[in-house]
C-alpha cells in the first residue's frame, strides 16, 4: 500500500499560496531530503504534510484522505519536528520525550507503563537518557535535538517529519543524526526532512524532492537530482560533484570560481 | 402612645407657621438678602428661620424625601448642587456651608469674596441651640431663631417625660459597617429617650467600622438602622441586609427609623426620641 | 528510574495531597479566627447549635461563607492563571493583569445598580461573565500567538485602564449614594461579611468554569512544545482556547462578581509552584487551585488580624505581595530576553 501520495497539493500562508500543484509519491520506506531555497516552501510542506496547515488538492496517507483522519490517530502516524527547537517552560527531558505518547493517552489519563517504556526507549535510542532529570534548557543544542527527536521517536510514528533538524549542529552531531534517520528507515519508518546541506543530503537520502517557488522542480535520487544546470537554475550557484576514496559529494563553489569543467 | 410623636409634630408646626409678619425685624436694610445654603443642615435651619425672600438656593439634597424633613418647604427654593461657579453665578450676599462641605468649594468661594460661614454639626443639644441661635444671628433673625428653640426645648421636655427607663441598650449599625460611638448627637437622642447607648457603653467616640462579628457579640437591646438604605443595592449596605444581622437582631428589636430626623442637629430632632421611644414600645403613661 | 520528575520537583502525588492538607488547615483557621474568638472545641460544639447561639450564627452565617468564598475565589485565580499563562505561553498571563477581573467588576457593577441584579438572583455573576468573556476573547485575539510581554501587558493595561473607567462612570451616574464610593471594592476586592447568598450564587458558576479550565490540561501540556507541535500531536487548539476563554471568564466572572476585582493570586501562585511540579503545565492545574485557595485565605486572615477595624481591602494585600514580585518577574524575563 502507498504511504503518503500527493496530488496536485497546494497551500496557502494567509493570502500567499505556497504551494503550487505538488505532486509526488511514497511507497516504500525511504530517508527523503527536501530541499530548496529559502521560501521554497520546504517547511509548508512539511506543515501540510503533518495536518498543522490546511491544504488544497488531495493527500493521500495509506489510502485514506489525510484530512479525513482525525487528529489523534494521525498524531499516532505521523510525527512532525518544526526548526525551532523550543520548549516553553524548563520541562525536564524526560517529560518532554514523554509528550510525544500524548496521542496514546486517554482525555486525562496518566502515562502508562507502555508509555514509559515507549519514552526509556526512544531516549535510550538517541543516547539521551543521562539527561532525563535535566532541564532541557540548559542542555547544549545537539543534546536539545537529541532530545527532540526522542520525542518524536517516542510517538512510533510511521511517517517522520522533521524541518532542518540538523540546522545549528556540529558536523559530528550532523552524521549522528542523519545515522539515526537513516536507521529508521531500516526500520520500516519513511523519513522526510528539510536540509539546506546538498552535502549531506546527497551523502543520506535515497531520494531528494527539489523545491523552487512552490513548485517540484525535481523528484530523485540525488545524483539525478543534484545536476549542476538544474541547481544553476534554482539556487543560482555552481556546484561540483567531487569523489573521494570513500564518497561522492556534491559541493557548491561560488561562480566565478567555476573554473573546472564537471569530471565524474 | 402616639400621643409623644404628635406632640412633637405640633410643636414643628407651630415653628413653621410663625411666619415673618410676626417678628418685628429692626433692621431689615442689613440683613443678607440673598442667602445661598450649601449644606442640608443649614438649608433646613435657614428655612425655619429666614423670611422666604432672604433665601436663594438650598442644596438638592434638601429637596428630596429621603434625607430632608422640610422637603416642602425646601422645594419653594431653588436647589444647588454645591459646585462653586453655581453658587457663584447665584451673586450670594451669605453662603452657608457645613464643617464637611468640600473644602476646596468653600476655600474658593473664600477667595471670590464670597460671605461664607460654616457651621459645625450638633454633637448634642446645647449645640443645637447654638446653632439655632447663630443662623437667627446671620440672618437678622433672632427673634425667630428664640422661637425655634423654645419649641425645640418644649419637644425635648414632653419626650424626656415619656422616656424609657427600661436601661435598654441601643447600638446602630449602619452602611460598611459603621456604628456610631458615644459623645455623638445620636447618643444624646438615646440617651434622651432614656435608653444606654452601645457606643457609649464601650467607651467608643466617632464613628467607627465595626465587624458584623463583634456587633452580634456587643449584643444591644436593640438595633438601630436607617430607612434610606432599605431600597438601596450598593455594597455598602448590603451588610445591614446581612442573613446573621436578621436572625439575630429579630423584629421587634431591630429599629428600622427614618434617618431624615438624625442626620441633622435641628429643631425636629426632638422628633427623632419620640420615634425611639414609641419604636421600643415602651407603655405609655 | 523514577519517572515524571525534574530536579528540583517534589513527587507529584504526595505534594498535591500536601497542597490539600494545608488548604483544609487554613480553612480551619479561616472559620476560627476573627473579632469574636472562638477555640477549635467551641467551634466544634457550635456547629451543631442553632441560630440563637452566638457562635453558632458567627460560624455559620459569617465566616463559612467567608472561608468558603476564600477557597473558591482563590482556587479560581490561581487555576486561571495557569491555565492563561499554558495557552498564552507567557508567565505574566494573569486575570487581574490582563483585565480580566476588571471586566468583570464592570459587568457586575453596570447589574448591581442598574436594577437587574434585582430580578434574578443569578443576574449578577451573569452580567459579570458576560463581560468577563468579551474581556478574555479581546485579550486572545490580541495577544494570540504573541510572546511578546509588552504586548500582553498594554493589553492588560489598556483593558484594565478601560474597564475601571467604565466602572467609575457607572457608579457615578447610579442614584445610590453609597455607590460612588465603591469604586475601591470593584477594584479591590474584598470578602468581609459575604453571605451564604454570595455563595449561592456564585459558588456553581466557579464550579462550572474550573472543570472547563481542568479540561485544557492535556493540551497545556503539547502546548509547550510550541503551536505547531500541538497540533501535530492531535490536540484541537480552537477547542482549548475555547475551553480556556469561557473557563475563565465564567469562573473569574462569578468570582469577581462578589468578591470584586483580586489581582495577582494568579500570576504570583502559579509562578512560585512552577518548578514544584516539574514546570508541567497540566500538573499545575490542580497545583495552583489548591494553592490559590491556600493563598487567598491566608490573605484575608491576615486582613482580619492587621487591621481588624478597617476593613482592609483583600486586593492591597494580594498586591503587596505580588506587585513587587511582578516587578521582580518582569526583571527576570527582561534579563533573560537580553
Amino acid at each position: 500500500m502507498t504511504l503518503l501520495s500527493c496530488t496536485s497539493l497546494t497551500a496557502s500562508l494567509g493570502r500567499k499560496q505556497v504551494l503550487d500543484a505538488v505532486s509526488f509519491a511514497v511507497d516504500r520506506p525511504q530517508l527523503i531530503g527536501l530541499i530548496g531555497p529559502n521560501g521554497a516552501g520546504k517547511s509548508t510542506l512539511l506543515k501540510t504534510l503533518a495536518g498543522v496547515l490546511d491544504h488544497g488538492g488531495d493527500v493521500q496517507f495509506r489510502g485514506q484522505d489525510h484530512r479525513a483522519i482525525p487528529a489523534p490517530e494521525k498524531a499516532r502516524s505521523i510525527a512532525y519536528m518544526p526548526q525551532e527547537r523550543v520548549v516553553h517552560w524548563d520541562l525536564a527531558c524526560r517529560d518532554v520525550v514523554l509528550l510525544g505518547r500524548l496521542p496514546y493517552r486517554g482525555w486525562a489519563g496518566r502515562a502508562s507503563t507502555e508509555d514509559r517504556q515507549a519514552t526509556d526507549d526512544a531516549m535510550g535510542k538517541m543516547d539521551v537518557l543521562e539527561f532525563a532529570n535535566r532541564p532541557f534548557n540548559q542542555l547544549s543544542g545537539g543534546e536539545q535535538a537529541r532530545v527532540l527527536l526522542a520525542r518524536l521517536l517516542a510517538q512510533s510514528p510511521a511517517l517522520v517529519l522533521a524541518d532542518e533538524p540538523t540546522n545549528g549542529l556540529d558536523p559530528a552531531h550532523q552524521i549522528g543524526l542523519m545515522k539515526t534517520f537513516r536507521s529508521l528507515v531500516d526500520e520500516g519508518k519513511t523519513v522526510i526532512l528539510s536540509l539546506h546541506d546538498l552535502t549531506l543530503a546527497a551523502a543520506w537520502c535515497d531520494r531528494l524532492l527539489l523545491l523552487d517557488h512552490g513548485r517540484m522542480t525535481a523528484d530523485g535520487p540525488p545524483e539525478t537530482v543534484l545536476q549542476a544546470e538544474t541547481l544553476r537554475q534554482v539556487y543560482g550557484v555552481e556546484t561540483e560533484w567531487v569523489t573521494t576514496s570513500r564518497t561522492a559529494a556534491v559541493i557548491a563553489v561560488d561562480i566565478s570560481s567555476s573554473r573546472t569543467p564537471r569530471e565524474t | 402612645m402616639k400621643r409623644t410623636l404628635i406632640l412633637g409634630l405640633a410643636a414643628a408646626a407651630a415653628l413653621l407657621s410663625a411666619g415673618p409678619g410676626q417678628a418685628q425685624d429692626h433692621d431689615r436694610t442689613n440683613a443678607p438678602k440673598r442667602v445661598v445654603s450649601m449644606n442640608l443642615c443649614t438649608d433646613q435651619l435657614a428655612v425655619l428661620i429666614a423670611r422666604p425672600e432672604q433665601i436663594a438656593s438650598v442644596s438638592f439634597l434638601s429637596h428630596q424625601k429621603i434625607s430632608s424633613v422640610l422637603v416642602r418647604e425646601a422645594r419653594r427654593f431653588p436647589a444647588n448642587r454645591g459646585t462653586a461657579e453655581e453658587i457663584f453665578r447665584l451673586q450670594p450676599d451669605l453662603v452657608t456651608v457645613g464643617r464637611y462641605s468640600a473644602p476646596s468649594t468653600v476655600h474658593l468661594l473664600k477667595r471670590l469674596g464670597m460671605n461664607v460661614v460654616t457651621f459645625e454639626p450638633a454633637r448634642d443639644f446645647p449645640s443645637i441651640r447654638e446653632n439655632i441661635r447663630k443662623m437667627g444671628t446671620i440672618l437678622h433673625r433672632q427673634e425667630q431663631a428664640e422661637k425655634v428653640v423654645a419649641a425645640f426645648d418644649a419637644s425635648v421636655r414632653s419626650a424626656r417625660d415619656n422616656a424609657n427607663r427600661s436601661g435598654a441598650v441601643i447600638g446602630s449599625y449602619a452602611a460598611n459597617g459603621y456604628s456610631t460611638g458615644g459623645d455623638s448627637l445620636e447618643s444624646a437622642l438615646v440617651e434622651a429617650a432614656g435608653f444606654r447607648h452601645l457606643g457609649t457603653e464601650q467607651g467608643r467616640t466617632g464613628s467607627i467600622k465595626i465587624p458584623l462579628e463583634s456587633l452580634l457579640a456587643q449584643n444591644p437591646d436593640y438595633l438601630l438602622t436607617w430607612d434610606h438604605y432599605a431600597n438601596d443595592v450598593s455594597r455598602a449596605t448590603a451588610v445591614i441586609r446581612h442573613p446573621a444581622l436578621q436572625k439575630w437582631f429579630t423584629e421587634d428589636r431591630h429599629l428600622n427609623v427614618p434617618s431624615r430626623y438624625w442626620v441633622c442637629g435641628a429643631p425636629f430632632t426632638a422628633t427623632a426620641i419620640h420615634h425611639l421611644i414609641d419604636a421600643t414600645g415602651k407603655p405609655s403613661s | 528510574m523514577k519517572h515524571d520528575t525534574s530536579p528540583s520537583a517534589l513527587p507529584y502525588g504526595p505534594f498535591l495531597g500536601g497542597l490539600g492538607v494545608l488548604a483544609v488547615l487554613v480553612f480551619g483557621a479561616s472559620l476560627l479566627i476573627g473579632p469574636v474568638s472562638i477555640s477549635p472545641l467551641e467551634g466544634w460544639q457550635a456547629l451543631g447549635g442553632d441560630d440563637t447561639n452566638l457562635l453558632t450564627l458567627v460560624l455559620q452565617e459569617i465566616r463559612f461563607p467567608r472561608a468558603i468564598l476564600g477557597a473558591a475565589v482563590g482556587a479560581i485565580l490561581g487555576l486561571s492563571g495557569a491555565v492563561l499563562q499554558g495557552l498564552l505561553r507567557n508567565p505574566l498571563a494573569d486575570p487581574g493583569l490582563l483585565g480580566i477581573s476588571a471586566s468583570a467588576s464592570l459587568g457586575a457593577v453596570i447589574a448591581l445598580y442598574s436594577g437587574l441584579a434585582a430580578l434574578h438572583i443569578f443576574a449578577l455573576p451573569v452580567a459579570a461573565l458576560t463581560t468577563a468573556t468579551l474581556a478574555v476573547s479581546l485579550i486572545i485575539l490580541l495577544v494570540g500567538r504573541s510572546f511578546d510581554i509588552l504586548t500582553i501587558i498594554l493589553a492588560g493595561v489598556a483593558l484594565t485602564s478601560l474597564a475601571g473607567a467604565l466602572t467609575s462612570l457607572a457608579l457615578n451616574l447610579s442614584s445610590d449614594p453609597f455607590a460612588a464610593l465603591e469604586i475601591v471594592f470593584w477594584m479591590m476586592g474584598s470578602l468581609t461579611d459575604r453571605s451564604m447568598d454570595h455563595v449561592f450564587l456564585s459558588l456553581p458558576f466557579i464550579m462550572a468554569g474550573g472543570v472547563l479550565l481542568f479540561a485544557t490540561a492535556r493540551a497545556l501540556d503539547a502546548l509547550s512544545l510550541g503551536h505547531d507541535v500541538a497540533t501535530s500531536l492531535g490536540i484541537n487548539l480552537k477547542r482549548t482556547r475555547t475551553l480556556a476563554i469561557f473557563g475563565t471568564a465564567i469562573g473569574v466572572g462569578a468570582a469577581t462578581a462578589v468578591s470584586g476585582a483580586i489581582g495577582f493570586v494568579g500570576l504570583v501562585v502559579p509562578h512560585v509552584l512552577r518548578p514544584l511540579v516539574g514546570n508541567r503545565p497540566s500538573h499545575l492545574l490542580p497545583a495552583s487551585a489548591l494553592g490559590g485557595a491556600i493563598f487567598l485565605m491566608t490573605t484575608d486572615i491576615l486582613v482580619r488580624v492587621i487591621l481588624p477595624g478597617k476593613d482592609l481591602k483583600l486586593g492591597v494585600m494580594t498586591a503587596m505581595v505580588g506587585a513587587p514580585f511582578f516587578l521582580w518577574l518582569l526583571y527576570s524575563l527582561k534579563r533573560r530576553a537580553v
